[in-house]
């Protein structure tokens, strides 16, 4: 049962929490006016303003942001594709899961016809004779850039030098696409609709959005729920997919534990 | 920086061709085969191309080829055997959700003997079992890969002479219900089979042996004569036991 206060605070705040759930409303586990405040009981009564706060800094991709976003980076790509290369798209992400789902996502969008563009990473060897062609990886998003460079130490021996190479995603860290670029020394080029600095990045001094108090606040709330309190290597980030909550994000929005986060990663 | 250090004007370099994609995939695997060994899925990549190029799926040839075992090319070529996701899902999910080419590879030979089982393969399409292997290694009924070699074992054993009702229907309940895992169902079905063929063998090696000892040369209080006192009071209590 909520308290007085946050019975008060709820109604005060039933405009904003109503707004929060139209936005998050395509999220995997239909989040609604009610899962909403059940996360937001989860703080304490005077830090529900904090809590409220950060859930409107959440960065989200609805569908119709994502395919929009794909249809910008396939006309990048087209400009990129200066000299008439081969297409061939393939999904770098979890397979199975949102890689695979955007990918189809991506030709629905753009219209694109032939399904022999789109394969899957098994199929990479069967093009390793082929220098006429312009290799697109597709995935999400780009955090450390950890998970992308062990995927290419394990393909990289299957794609001819002369091709070119690029990982496509909708957003990705500055960190992320610098580490993967000189990983791969330069053979792997990210292209991205949105870069996340420093600034991004909850409880940087960079971040003007919150208060020192307020990140205080939040990153204690963190550290009690667990699960990688501040996101996988440490990106702080409040960034949520429609299907998925990358692990970079921090814990108290997508874990699973005590806390009960409100976007949780395996629904 | 070296060169000029030992005074030479000009840097000695060993130049060699470049390599087409075929040499360099055999070079890599030579380098791998002395240094840091690869994963398996990539390994299988990269092999998937050297047979396509030389035109031979030949075990021995290709281990001749890249320098790997031929266990390791057999294990590669099992690997590819499965439809692409699953392949895909060894190089790319998450640590936690990874399900790696050891997994498919160890599976292989006891998916292929169940699909065999015209009460499972007529029921079950390879997908099918694969999905419902993967998920129970997820939820720990199946704890570890090499679990898959019991499971061919327990199949096997009917032509060992377990009987093949029983054996199948515990196949079916591997297959089919949550919760049964594959090594108490080898231990509580099959593995008395396989006791009993090592035993058997045992004895076989044992008789041998002693029909090449000369009794006169053994002494009477030896631990030989002891423990063969013993052996022979244990095989009597248990054949007593089963008649």
């Amino acid at each position: 049962m909520p308290s007085r206060t946050q019975r008060s605070f709820f109604q005060e705040k039933s405009g904003d929490i109503e707004a929060l759930a139209r936005n998050f409303s395509g999220y995997a586990t239909n989040i609604d006016e009610y899962s909403i405040r059940s996360w937001l009981a989860q703080f304490d009564d005077n830090h529900l303003d904090v809590g409220l706060k950060l859930l409107k800094h959440v960065e989200f991709y609805k569908q119709p942001r994502v395919v929009h976003e794909l249809q910008v980076l396939h006309e990048t790509l087209e400009q990129i594709n200066d000299n008439q290369r081969e297409m061939i798209f393939c999904a770098f992400g979890q397979a199975g899961k949102s890689g695979d789902s955007l990918l189809h996502t991506y030709r629905i969008a753009n219209h694109i016809p032939t399904l022999s563009s789109f394969i899957h990473l098994t199929d990479l060897p069967d093009y390793v004779e082929r220098e006429d062609l312009m290799l697109v990886f597709v995935d999400d998003f780009i955090g450390t850039g950890d998970q992308a460079l062990k995927l290419w130490e394990k393909i990289q021996g299957v794609i001819n030098e002369e091709n070119q190479v690029y990982l496509m995603v909708l957003c990705a860290t500055d960190n992320g696409i610098r580490h993967v670029e000189e990983g791969t020394r330069g053979r792997l080029s990210v292209v991205y609709n949105t870069v996340l600095h420093e600034d991004s990045k909850l409880f940087s001094d960079s971040n003007i959005k919150f208060t020192s108090e307020e990140k205080a606040i939040l990153r204690d709330y963190c550290m009690k729920a667990g699960s990688d309190p501040e996101g996988y290597g440490k990106s702080q980030l409040a960034l949520i997919f429609y299907y998925r909550a990358p692990d970079n994000v921090i814990s108290i929005l997508r874990c699973d534990t005590k806390w009960k986060g409100l976007f949780p990663r395996n629904p | 920086m070296c060169a000029s250090r030992l005074g030479k004007k000009e840097v000695p370099v060993n130049v060699i061709p470049e390599p087409n994609p075929l040499e360099g995939i055999l070079r890599m695997f030579n380098i791998h085969n002395v240094r840091v060994s690869w994963e398996l899925t990539p390994t299988a990549l990269e092999l998937k191309v050297v047979m396509r190029r030389l035109g031979t799926e030949s075990e021995k040839e290709l281990s001749q080829a890249t320098s790997l075992s031929e266990v390791e090319v057999r294990r590669c070529k099992a690997l590819l055997t499965f439809p692409k996701k699953y392949v895909d899902m060894s190089l790319t999910a998450e640590k936690n959700e990874r399900i790696s080419g050891h997994f498919f590879a160890e599976l292989y030979p006891a998916l292929e003997l169940m699909l065999k089982i015209p009460e499972i393969g007529k029921k079950y399409s390879r997908e099918d079992i694969i999905d419902r292997m993967i998920e129970k290694y997820r939820n720990k009924d199946i704890k570890g890969v090499l679990e898959f070699r019991d499971l061919t074992k327990l199949i096997r054993s009917i032509e060992k002479g377990s009987s093949r009702k029983e054996v199948v229907k515990v196949v079916r309940d591997i297959v089919e219900k949550p919760g049964v895992g594959i090594r108490s169902s080898f231990k509580s079905t099959a593995k008395i089979v396989y006791d009993a063929e090592k035993i058997y063998k045992n004895c076989k090696s044992l008789i041998k042996s002693i029909s090449k000892l000369e009794p006169s040369k053994v002494e009477p209080k030896s631990s030989l004569v002891e423990g063969l006192s013993e052996l022979k009071d244990a095989i009597e209590r248990f054949l007593q036991a089963i008649e």
